[in-house]
């Protein structure tokens, strides 16, 4: 049965990244009357398995940071969106790995695309409930 | 005698419409520049003439902000964010010496808390938040770094009433990743978010409790994503996260307009009960739409020259604001502002212009026209 489930996700697979990034447009103020746009990237604090650098935006003459996908879920791993997920999942119990490389059950309500190949393939770390 | 005035009338009014074109006729004309412009775009220019409003003298602003919102009264909103970490939030309330804050740090129901947006009513101030309602335990396996089960974490509305005071929060379904919020008259929801379940980006209109009562068709998303190869579920993902990221809502009177930062998508004008309105926007020739100002009698609209540099300071030069006529979007007046003061509208309201800039100590100084 594992078997079958590790061939429809596979199958189902595909490379992509994991962070989801608040992406907000904000209103800059400084010296000189200066007001300007900026848009920027802020990491959502509960969101699982995010992984995100940042670098400075010029923003009336001070800089702020914006984040970006920084691809730590995506190193040599296969993705698969959370329908498919949840279609998989109710099959059999799932397990998965998140970006700090812990393995948990999938639950559909966490949402997001995981590293399941990685996971499905480390029968080591495999505990099905 | 009668005759030849009778006579002459005529003839004058016959004159008259000679040199009138039909209304809307796009005759090419030469500017004073020399640029050939069409008939169609000439419009009147409006000076403003602003006036300093006195204001709470221990008022101090973040010079990072969320864009600015406005009540139907005219009271100025503005979500201030700290510059060292934009995730610090605090919403101020400005309506001449008299302001109120808005604090989510005063949520008691929720925790781990990341705010995504705010809106103003005429009832409420609400707060569209992440976070969690559970125990918070020791961080590890299934739970968030700050030790909450992950599978707690949902989208909430978090409703404070007009004097700053927390009421409650409202849960959203769990399938929906809601970054943008707007409140209709109603008191119904607009909503703008990642549907888990479908991968894909979502306009909701929901009740008073959260339940989403339909789903809104947005002019973007009709437009497919590139499918061009084996990961097209994961491109999907990202371009439906990319538009809802790029979704802005402006209040207009008791609607809402639903505008798409860089795009050249028409309007969505959201009115009482969820009905829709699709306008297209016809930018200035030559410009290009940056983006809408809260008002209540009218549109306005920010334009950038084409060439100009994308996000740079607002200048006389590159930028241009605009009366739009709601029913068609077509440009009305030209907004000129007058004297020493930013170039920038924070919002209208019946006919009279709100600006603010900050002076180096970081207090406001706020300006109204007449």
């Amino acid at each position: 049965m594992l078997l079958a489930a590790f061939a429809m996700v596979s199958a189902l697979a595909s490379h992509g990244q994991c962070a989801q990034l608040q992406n907000t447009l904000l209103l800059c103020g400084g010296p000189n009357d200066c007001h300007q746009n900026v848009a920027v990237n802020l990491p959502v604090s509960s969101e699982y398995g995010t992984s995100v650098g940042f670098f400075d935006v010029y923003c009336c003459e001070s800089t702020i940071s914006t984040a970006y996908e920084a691809g730590g879920c995506t190193i040599g791993g296969e993705h698969i969106p959370a329908p498919k997920l949840k279609e998989a999942a109710e099959l059999e119990p799932l397990l998965i790995r998140n970006c700090s490389g812990l393995y948990e059950p999938y639950l559909p309500s966490s949402g997001g695309e995981f590293d399941v190949t990685r996971a499905l393939s480390s029968s080591a770390k495999l505990t099905l409930n | 005698m009668r005759r030849f005035i009778g006579l002459l009338t005529v003839f004058l009014a016959g004159a008259a419409l000679a040199q009138t074109p039909p209304s809307g006729a796009a005759q090419p004309q030469k500017a004073a520049d020399g640029a050939v412009v069409s008939k169609a775009e000439i419009v009147p220019d409006r000076i403003l003439h602003f006036a300093q409003v006195e204001t709470d003298p221990a008022l101090s602003i973040s010079a990072v902000t969320s864009l600015p919102q406005c009540g139907s009264d005219g009271t100025l909103f503005l979500d201030m964010l700290d510059p060292k970490d934009l995730r610090k939030h605090t919403v101020v309330s400005i309506r001449g010496k008299k302001s109120q804050t808005y604090l989510p740090s005063a949520i008691s129901d929720l925790h781990d808390i990341t705010v995504f947006s705010f809106f103003p009513s005429d009832s409420m101030v609400a707060f569209l938040v992440r976070g969690t309602k559970e125990m918070q335990g020791t961080p590890g396996a299934g739970k968030s770094p700050a030790g909450y089960a992950w599978s707690g974490y949902h989208s909430y509305i978090a409703e404070f009433d007009r004097d700053g005071g927390y009421k409650a929060s409202v849960e959203i379904p769990a399938n929906y990743q809601i970054s943008r919020l707007a409140i209709l008259p109603s008191r119904e929801f607009l909503v703008a978010g990642y549907d888990q379940l479908n991968s894909t980006a979502r306009l909701l209109l929901l009740g008073s409790s959260g339940d989403v009562l339909r789903s809104l068709d947005m002019p973007a998303s009709r437009v497919p994503a590139a499918t061009t190869g084996p990961h097209d579920a994961v491109e999907a993902s990202k371009a439906s996260r990319a538009l809802i990221g790029n979704l802005v809502f402006t209040p207009y009177g008791q609607d809402i307009l639903v505008w798409r930062k860089g795009s050249a998508d028409p309007i969505l004008d959201v009115g009482p009960g969820g009905s829709v309105r699709e306008v297209p926007l016809e930018p200035p020739s030559g410009y290009v739409f940056v983006d809408m100002v809260p008002a209540n009698d009218r549109w306005v609209a920010h334009f950038r020259l084409q060439d100009a540099v994308p996000d740079s300071p607002f200048n006389q030069k590159s930028y241009a604001y605009y009366d739009l006529r709601p029913q068609d979007a077509s440009l009305s007046a030209k907004l000129l502002i007058s004297g020493e003061l930013p170039q920038f509208l924070a919002c209208e309201s019946d006919g009279s212009y709100l600006t603010y800039k900050l002076d180096k100590d970081g207090k406001m100084i706020l300006f109204r026209t007449n």
